[in-house]
């Protein structure tokens, strides 16, 4: 890695800082702003469980709460902290979690994912099943079917897998069997969805 | 000169020619169509359609362009050997597939999926607060109490933290008596283990625990029966443990 590309992307970055003081309303100093991006990092950098389900970053409620914001200076505040944390790679995303909004960092390009090979399959498996267009429920059994009975993998790994993936946000048990969760909606865009749901059709 | 001015200029000849182009051109549209909707139907269910087959359907309209007449005709001209072309790939595919064996199979699909995958990052580490910054933002507020009847007032208002303080200090006389309930209770009977979390609240456990490290009680265990006697000196007892009982809701060890 050469160090010229470094110092590019560190002008680059003051460049947008500069661009974007004016976004905010001018009673923010630019030591209290560098406190509260240092703070909004570690804030929406955090994982955290919040009733048995893991959850990134931190809703727009606290956030209000913390900052005594109001509602618009603090979404302008957000816009400037997305330019902020671009140059680095990283993107600022807003998700719906139980109809509250929620902010976290998700990675542009590439972050190793936290689940196993089997999970992986299992996530796959689901993603395909609800992706189909006439699909039915998409139940637990249907899934044993689909890999215990075939040989393909052992039933207490398949209920392993499961509870897993509903513990890290990826799934949720609804009436209807299961259906996606947050994580799933966010790291997989619909594109990807349909993707995984042609690969594994011809697999 | 292209082979469509050909046929133009063909057609332009005779009329008895002209008839029979368009017939045959519109016979071979008819047959393309019906194999593009063929190709198209099979493609969509994944139905392979063998080598010999579809090599006997693209000798069927390898001359198609020469009676195509309008750009939709060789639209669909063009689609049908996409599906051609395709059909040949999924064929191809699903050879390799089947010499995947299930295993690999399953390590490809979770390839795909983490390939597709781009996760939310997050910093993992423990938390770290320190106290100094909370305690030091705290303020000390002195609070002038003249006469009598304000001190009573203000007892009364903070009634709830004093009187929980006060509490938990237990007084000389309070633990005696604490002291000869739990003998009531427990002396010369044989309890089972798990049966002592019913018998004793927290304060009469933690009062047992101290009168056992202070030898004023014995407790045998025998399998899984729990025995206290007063007796200081028991020839039976082969092993003596100092392990204290600390709590009813905590695994029980005594002396053997």
């Amino acid at each position: 890695m050469d160090l010229d590309s470094f110092e590019g992307e560190d002008e680059e970055e003051s460049l947008i800082e500069s661009d974007a003081t004016s976004l905010l309303p001018p009673s923010i100093s630019d030591t209290e702003k560098g406190q509260l991006f240092k703070e909004l990092t570690t804030i929406l950098s955090r994982k955290w469980k919040k009733d048995k389900v893991t959850v990134f970053g931190c809703s727009e409620l606290d956030l209000l709460l913390a900052t005594r914001f109001d509602v618009a200076s603090l979404r302008e505040a957000l816009e400037e902290y997305k330019l902020f944390v671009k140059v680095i790679g990283l993107d600022l995303i807003e998700y719906d979690l139980d109809g509250e909004r929620w902010y976290c960092l998700k990675s542009s390009y590439y972050a190793p994912s936290e689940l196993q090979q089997h999970e992986l399959v299992l996530l796959g498996l689901i993603i395909s099943l609800l992706e189909e267009k006439d699909s039915k429920r998409v139940t637990t059994e249907v899934i044993k079917k689909k890999l215990v009975l075939s040989g393909k993998m052992k039933e207490y790994l398949v209920d392993l897998g499961l509870r897993k993936l509903v513990n890290l946000g990826y799934i949720q048990r609804k009436k209807h069997g299961w259906r996606y969760n947050y994580r799933t909606i966010i790291e997989y865009g619909v594109e990807e969805r349909k993707k995984i749901s042609e690969e594994f059709r011809t697999l | 000169m292209t082979d469509n001015n050909y046929i133009e200029t063909e057609t332009e000849a005779s009329s008895g020619y002209l008839e029979q182009a368009s017939e045959w051109s519109e016979n071979m549209f008819y047959l393309l169509f019906e194999l593009k909707k063929k190709y198209d139907r099979s493609l969509k269910n994944k139905q392979i359609v063998t080598v010999y087959e579809s090599e006997s359907d693209r000798g069927s309209v390898t001359d198609a362009y020469l009676y195509l007449q309008n750009e939709k005709e060789s639209l669909v001209d063009a689609a049908l050997y996409e599906g051609f072309i395709r059909m040949s790939e999924l064929r191809e595919k699903n050879l390799l597939d089947q010499m995947l064996h299930p295993d690999q199979r399953m390590e490809k699909l979770s390839e795909i999926v983490k390939k597709l995958s781009t996760p939310i990052t997050y910093f993992s580490r423990v938390e770290k607060f320190t106290t100094e910054e909370i305690v030091s933002s705290l303020e000390e507020q002195l609070i002038e109490l003249t006469s009598d009847q304000e001190i009573q007032d203000f007892i009364k208002k903070y009634q709830q933290f004093i009187s929980k303080l006060a509490n938990n200090f237990l007084s000389k006389v309070d633990i005696m008596n604490i002291e000869e309930q739990i003998k009531a209770k427990i002396i010369d009977k044989k309890i089972r283990r798990n049966e002592i979390n019913q018998i004793l609240t927290t304060v009469e456990a933690e009062i047992l625990s101290k009168m056992i490290s202070e030898k004023k009680i014995t407790a045998i265990q025998e399998d899984d029966f729990l025995t206290f006697t007063l007796k200081k000196n028991n020839d039976n007892v082969k092993g003596i443990s100092s392990s204290v009982l600390l709590s009813p809701k905590k695994h029980n060890s005594e002396g053997n």
